[in-house]
């Protein structure tokens, strides 16, 4: 895969006064960590600066921050959002990450600079429940319309059944089963 | 000299019920209702290799011409309600064939939150055929053991 | 009268063109072999003036089961992501695995992996072809390529053990060995495979009503593929010589010799139907000429190294791509240092975002160029859905 730091660094230099820092530097993928407000900016640059031209986007992937505390309790401590671009010459890449909080999780969305950010960000929508604003269409993708809950969060609990349909099957050798005799 | 001796070779006698059950076994018409990773081994069936159509079992595209549905594959909440819809669209009688272990029990996916642990809590299931997925010698089997159901029904009697 | 898709496009964005729409429903359950998708058409007449794509009837949660199973045991839940082209995805998997671990491989078991995803990767673009002729109405095509993957099947049952979803791969290596048997074996179908694909190609690809019904249709233009973000053939077939088995170097790829397949609009615009069709009977001579290469340099070794059982990655995520039959299959995993299990598993697929190009590319159309345009996009649903 063709991640370099320099890359990396070029873009923290030319998206600057924004600030942006680098972290897993001596991984086999550095990541350029922006805050939410920033995101959409430094995304344009990162699409149109002659230098960067990174047009082509890869991935939007999204996770459910938490810590578990040794009785077991999960506290939520937020999401974090990845994107992935790469230039359409010779497919390098550089990956961008942002950090949302746990109440109402919200960033802009990028669907007008790369056509396929819509469908990525309605999958996020669905199983983790971040908001983008200004998307031009933002709705459930996987899952019915009238599921209850955003399944990917740790602390999701399943319900017992679906419009009727029981969530559980019985086992149906339980009752000869020899520690039930 | 008893009647049977009497009569030329090419008659023979035989019951209603026997003639029935054995017409309507060699020709049921099965619904394509492939899914999932089993609808790949069920186009193999019906490929050039393990022939299904030389039993008589044609595959068609709608419920109402068809007496036997294959449900091959997953089947989400979110199909569910449409595999209920098309189970009523057709005729009397109708049977059910669950190819592969996610349409008996949930399979592979039985710890997924999308997923109906089973086709038997939507519809009745006549043959529950087990494999993941199953070979097209199996899916045979489960057809040939279907027929064997349908040549004993008393059709005509209530 | 010549009527191109563009002049309708412009007519419905100024006014709908007599104002009497149907809508129609292209169901979930429909005979075409793609699995299930579903379209919403709004109709005058025949032309398509919006349409609406709805996803998620295949949707089986494959990445929140991830998160309960250790790293090796997820690996048959990858052959379910793309089920035509299972060994693909297992490798794509296991490389995302050993890249974030420092996990080696030994020789032998990258060679049977590279030959593994070749003989999967002939068997998906026959699948993929055969299925296009089944939707523009023609059978024998389609009877044609499963007699074909039959022997291919075949074949991969020596090699690993079933006919499909093979689980062939383990984190690294392989889980069964070959001897020279089947080489032999392999080395004579191939033989026959030159012969069947020119025999398909004056079937199907010279055929008057085939090349009518599909060239023009759908035109992609390169920088509406990259904007859409399409991968593999889709991509190749609008002009762009992207191949990530020659950009981003894993397994043995960069010792080996073949071509970036490109359309170059044969019959009509670069990036219409029939180039995608022609890319992908291109990209399975071009495989074929990779595994007898592959047959030439196989040596003796082992087929798996030693991996700690209880393996727990390094704190960190790591993003990696390999090169799928259907485009760009993409592993980003998230490990938090401490447990057997990946904390956050996430797959992208090219099936995926060659959805994303229907709600602009389908309007303007009528309705059997739809179909046509959609099958020529080779779109599986699990890859959509997982």
């Amino acid at each position: 895969m063709k991640y370099s730091i320099d890359i990396c660094d070029k873009l923290v230099q030319l998206v600057s006064p924004v600030s942006a820092e680098i972290i897993q530097r001596e991984s086999k993928m550095p990541i350029v960590k922006v805050s939410a407000q920033v995101l959409r900016k430094v995304i344009q640059i990162a699409m149109s600066n002659p230098e960067l031209k990174f047009n082509f986007l890869n991935n939007i992937s999204g996770t459910h921050l938490t810590e578990t505390s040794e009785e077991g309790e999960i506290k939520s401590r937020g999401f974090s959002l990845l994107y992935v671009l790469s230039r359409s010459d010779d497919f390098s890449s550089v990956v961008i990450g942002v950090d949302l909080p746990d109440l109402n999780p919200s960033v802009d969305s990028v669907d007008d600079i790369f056509g396929s950010a819509n469908w990525f960000e309605r999958e996020i929508y669905d199983l983790l429940g971040v908001v983008f604003n200004d998307s031009c269409d933002l709705r459930r993708i996987m899952l019915p319309d009238d599921w209850v809950g955003h399944p990917l969060r740790k602390d999701f609990q399943e319900k017992s059944s679906y419009n009727g349909i029981p969530t559980t099957r019985e086992d149906e050798l339980a009752a000869v089963r020899v520690d039930n005799l | 000299m008893s009647l049977y001796q009497e009569l030329p070779d090419n008659v023979f006698i035989t019951s209603i019920d026997d003639v029935l059950g054995w017409s309507r076994k060699h020709s049921l018409w099965w619904m394509v209702f492939g899914l999932a990773c089993c609808s790949i081994e069920l186009m193999h069936t019906g490929g050039p290799r393990a022939d299904i159509e030389r039993f008589g079992a044609a595959p068609r595209g709608t419920p109402r011409q068809s007496d036997l549905i294959i449900i091959a594959g997953t089947l989400t909440y979110k199909m569910a309600s449409r595999l209920k819809l098309l189970y009523e669209q057709m005729a009397e009688p109708r049977y059910v064939i669950s190819m592969g272990s996610c349409s008996n029990c949930g399979g592979l996916f039985s710890s997924a939150y999308s997923v109906v642990k089973g086709v038997d809590q939507i519809i009745p299931v006549d043959i529950y055929l087990q494999g993941c997925p199953p070979r097209p010698e199996a899916l045979l089997e489960a057809l040939v053991a279907l027929q064997g159901k349908v040549q004993k029904e008393k059709f005509l009697r209530k | 009268m010549n009527i191109t898709q563009e002049d309708i496009r412009s007519r419905i964005e100024i006014n709908s063109i007599s104002g009497n729409e149907i809508e129609v429903n292209m169901g979930p359950h429909h005979p075409s072999t793609h699995g299930v998708i579903r379209f919403i058409l709004h109709l005058d007449g025949e032309i398509v003036v919006r349409a609406t794509p709805d996803v998620g009837y295949l949707h089986r949660s494959i990445e929140k089961i991830a998160e309960k199973l250790p790293y090796s045991a997820f690996m048959p839940y990858t052959d379910r992501v793309d089920y035509v082209a299972p060994v693909n995805c297992n490798v794509g998997y296991a490389l995302a695995v050993e890249t974030m671990g420092n996990l080696e491989v030994p020789e032998r078991a990258t060679w049977l992996r590279m030959l593994g995803m070749e003989l999967t990767r002939i068997a998906s673009h026959l699948l993929g072809v055969g299925a296009l002729t089944v939707d523009l109405g023609a059978y024998t095509p389609f009877v044609h390529a499963l007699r074909e993957r039959e022997h291919i099947f075949d074949l991969m049952e020596i090699l690993t053990g079933t006919r499909m979803n093979n689980n062939y791969v383990r984190l690294g290596g392989v889980c069964q060995n070959v001897n020279d048997d089947f080489f032999e074996k392999l080395s004579k179908y191939l033989d026959h495979f030159v012969l069947f694909m020119d025999e398909f190609e004056r079937l199907i690809g010279l055929n008057k009503i085939f090349i009518e019904r599909l060239k023009g249709i759908g035109v992609v233009k390169a920088e509406e593929a990259i904007h859409f973000s399409l991968s593999g053939p889709n991509l190749r077939g609008s002009g762009v010589d992207i191949d990530l088995r020659k950009t981003d170097n894993y397994c043995f790829y960069d010792q080996l010799d073949f071509n970036v397949v490109v359309g170059k609009g044969k019959f009509g615009a670069v990036g219409d139907s029939y180039d995608r069709y022609d890319v992908r009977i291109e990209e399975m001579k071009q495989s074929e000429k990779l595994l007898r290469q592959i047959l030439s340099r196989i040596k003796d070794g082992e087929i798996q190294a030693k991996v700690p059982k209880k393996l727990i990655l390094p704190e960190g995520e790591l993003y990696h791509r390999t090169e799928a039959p259907r485009g760009e299959l993409g592993f980003h995993i998230i490990s938090d240092g401490k447990n057997l299990t990946p904390y956050r598993v996430k797959i992208r697929t090219g099936s995926f975002t060659a959805m994303t190009t229907l709600s602009d590319k389908l309007k303007g159309m009528m309705v059997a160029d739809v179909i046509a345009y959609f099958a020529s996009l080779d779109v599986v649903a699990p890859e959509v859905d997982r």
